[in-house]
Formats: C-alpha cells, sequence, structure tokens
C-alpha cells in the first residue's frame, strides 16, 4: 500500500495479519490543505487501511 | 554504563525523537539499551536482540521504521522500530541531560560505545491535529476527531474525504485507535491547516485478520 503526502510518496508498506505499522515524514503545506492519498501498492487485495493520522506543527 | 547529551535552548516541545548509535560487542543479545529523557522517562530501545553476532553500527531507533528492530540482524545498520514507544516523549521539553544507559547481562563479552545522537523534532504550535478512523459509531479514542467512511470533506468541517470510494470496519477488538479503520483502493483525506511545516504521523493495520491476500508489494486484511 502507498501512502503520500502533500504529492510525495512514503515508502512502501506490506503489512502482516493482526498486526500494526507506523509511518510519516516531516511536510511542508503551502496552500492552507494537508492532503494524504492512499493508494493500492499494487498487491491482491487493493485496499489501503489507515487507522490514525496525527499532524504536528513543527519549527521549519 | 552511562553516556549523556546534553540538549540546549530548543524550543517548543518533542514532537519526534529518534536515535542513532554505534556500538560493538562481541555478543549483540546480551545488551540492554534505554534512553532516558530529561524528565527520566525510561525507553527500551532493545534488548536480546541479534543473537551470537557482533554490533550495531549506525543504527537508527525511529517509531517510524518500517522493520522493528526485533526483525534485524547484525550489524543493523539503518532504521528499526524501537521495542519501546519514543512517542511516548512527545509533548516534553526537548532540553536537558539525555542518557544511553547499556546494560550487559553477560560480563564475559566486552563492549565498547563508540557514539551515538538524538535527532529531536520540537512543535512551535499548540495544536496538534489527532484523527480516529472507523465507522460512525466505532468508539473514539481520547483526543481523537473522528472521521468514518462518510466524513466527506467540507470547508466548514474543515477535513475530510475528498475522493474515492471509502469503507470502513470495527473489528471490536484491541484498543480504540487500534480496533477501527477506514479503507480505500484508492482516496484522498484532506485536512485546512496554516501554511507551515508539519509532522505527519499515521497507523495502518487491523486488529486480527479477516480475509487474506498475498502479494509481493502489499498485503492487507480487511
Amino acid at each position: 500500500m502507498l501512502f503520500e503526502i502533500e504529492g510525495v510518496a512514503l515508502s512502501p508498506i506490506t503489512t502482516v495479519a493482526a498486526s500494526f505499522t507506523g509511518t510519516g515524514t516531516v511536510t511542508s503545506v503551502t496552500d492552507g490543505q494537508l492532503t494524504v492519498v492512499l493508494r493500492d501498492g499494487g498487491g491482491a487485495d487493493p485496499n489501503v487501511v489507515i487507522n490514525s493520522l496525527v499532524i504536528t506543527p513543527v519549527a521549519p | 554504563m552511562t553516556s549523556t547529551l546534553l540538549v540546549d535552548n530548543v524550543p517548543g516541545v518533542l514532537a519526534d525523537v529518534d536515535v542513532t548509535l554505534d556500538i560493538m560487542h562481541d555478543f549483540d543479545s546480551d545488551l540492554r539499551v534505554r534512553l532516558l529523557a530529561p524528565d527520566a522517562t525510561s525507553i527500551l530501545l532493545f534488548e536480546g536482540t541479534g543473537g551470537h553476532l557482533d554490533g550495531f553500527v549506525q543504527t537508527t531507533l525511529d517509531d517510524e521504521a518500517v522493520t522493528s528492530i526485533i526483525d534485524g540482524a547484525a550489524p543493523f545498520t539503518g532504521a528499526f522500530r524501537p521495542m519501546g514507544t519514543l512517542g511516548a516523549l512527545d509533548g516534553k521539553d526537548p532540553n536537558g541531560t539525555w542518557t544511553l544507559e547499556i546494560t550487559d547481562d553477560e560480563p564475559a563479552n566486552e563492549g565498547t560505545l563508540r557514539g551515538w545522537s538524538l535527532t529531536v523534532v520540537t512543535s512551535i504550535g499548540p495544536e496538534i491535529r489527532r484523527f480516529d478512523f472507523g465507522t460512525p459509531t466505532s468508539p473514539l479514542a481520547a483526543g481523537h476527531t473522528r472521521v468514518a467512511h462518510n466524513t466527506v470533506y467540507s470547508a466548514a468541517l474543515g477535513y475530510g474525504w475528498l475522493s474515492g470510494t471509502i469503507g470502513s470496519r470495527d473489528r471490536t477488538t484491541g484498543g480504540d485507535l487500534g480496533r477501527d479503520f477506514c479503507f480505500t483502493p484508492s482516496g484522498t483525506f484532506a485536512v485546512d491547516l496554516p501554511a507551515g511545516s508539519y509532522q505527519i504521523d499515521l497507523v495502518t493495520g487491523t486488529a486480527r485478520p479477516g480475509t487474506t491476500s498475498c502479494c509481493s508489494r502489499s498485503k492487507e486484511w480487511h
């Protein structure tokens, strides 16, 4: 599965049953809106799962 | 043994902490390594991992790493998730003395800490946004905003799904964050935010398997 934050793809994630994986990045928002794209990474099951999202302002 | 680092004059509160270390040792699994924050919060980075192999070379402990340190192998070069959760330090003051504590269970094998460093990201804003994805009625994690499959973006709401065919499930087991989720083969979620820099952390997975599938690049159960 793939996540894109502000148009930048994070490393593809492969999960196993009954487990959780965290991923993240630091990004800049310039247009007043953060976009998170969930996209099929090519597996047999096309669905991408999201449990939680935390957005923390940081020093540039 | 212990080693300390002083962090000084860093504004804001912690939003992310990573530890990079370099340890030479004859028998990795003898070691237990902890990070102690300035407020004495103790985070287990790893213990009993690596078997009889030698050393940790430029090993970064990072909550966002794909691979757990448990699944790594010497010399552990690269990023690995620690056994403890460095995210427990989020919101704390980064300034003060940080301590790396290394315990060797078997004194017959000697080792050397060749160096270590901290990477800290701090938050300068008061508002951290937390979203819990799930169904319209599944339990909501404390301090989080609910997002369900039907949470469509609007300017008035300021967040929501911009596009995609979105589903949601509640597996009814596990914590409030993990038991429920949204899923889509292609979708976009948006949050209105002031211009600036942000640390983005997301979690994917399920508390128990549903249907199974297998693939080379992506494997998911829903």
